[in-house]
């Protein structure tokens, strides 16, 4: 499975002890230059060149129909009112998640709004660190044995991100693990 | 989902987390920061559209998220 990671996602991922587990869920993942021009910190910036050298993420440099599409996106984003407005970085993420078929991992909820704005975008599989998380524990790379576990897990992630959870989205990866994984236990 | 449907959940969702991030909010220290730094905190707390609040406070967004950290701000997704 191939990604592209949006900035905010990275510099909480730089910070979670379990970074690791994107290299084994993901055959590689895209950097935008765009993304990493935001970058600045000498922690975070280490953390993705390692995985620069180490094949896990690629430098992405936008070709001129994503950037194109990209800014097709930020202006009908601009013309709904209501919607949070997005910019060419996690803009360029989800044109490539819809004309190459990557998996968009960002935090970004202007993304996530422009997705079900768009028609057409709404094939286009957008991660979050909760829905990253999730995944790591179905296929077993994060151990959870019960819900107990499941609250630490998540509040390891919170503690060293100072991030928090909806908990609607709490209860949907709970659920979803209880079934695909507890279940067998 | 109509237009109308989407709109109404994320208008639901974006209020219940300025709500949060207003109760979580280190109001002492948003209050003592420069006039620009504080505006740029009470938009993200607002509105949690973090690249424009880094521009308002003329910041990186690693340094924003830090800011974030000292106010107590929480960052929810």
């Amino acid at each position: 499975m191939l990604a592209i990671a949006d900035t905010c996602l990275l510099i909480d991922w730089a910070n979670y002890r379990r970074r690791n587990i994107l290299a084994e869920l993901f055959h590689a993942i895209y950097v935008p230059e765009q993304v990493l021009d935001e970058v600045k910190s000498e922690g975070v910036l280490s953390w993705i060149t390692t995985n620069f050298a180490s094949g896990t993420f690629i430098l992405f440099t936008p070709t001129g129909d994503i950037i194109n599409e990209a800014r097709r996106i930020i202006d009908i984003v601009a013309k709904t009112p209501w919607a949070r407005k997005i910019e060419l970085p996690e803009a360029i993420c989800l044109a490539a998640g819809k004309i190459l078929g990557y998996v968009v991992l960002t935090e970004n909820r202007g993304a996530i709004m422009a997705r079900e704005i768009l028609p057409e975008y709404q094939e286009v599989r957008i991660y979050k660190s909760i829905d990253i998380i999730e995944n790591a524990m179905i296929r077993g790379l994060i151990k959870v044995k019960d819900r107990d576990d499941i609250y630490r897990e998540l509040e390891i992630f919170c503690e060293d991100t100072k991030h928090i959870f909806r908990k609607d989205d709490v209860y949907r990866l709970i659920k979803r693990v209880s079934e695909g994984v507890l279940r067998e236990n | 989902m109509s237009l109308e449907k989407i709109k109404e959940k994320w208008e639901r969702i974006e209020r219940e987390d300025a709500e949060i991030r207003r109760k979580m909010a280190d109001w002492e220290f948003i209050n003592k920061q420069r006039p620009h730094i504080r505006s740029a905190l009470i938009f993200y707390i607002n509105t949690g559209d973090i690249r424009r609040a880094c521009k308002m406070a003329r910041m990186h967004i690693e340094d924003f998220r830090n800011l974030l950290k000292k106010a107590k701000i929480p960052v929810i997704t």
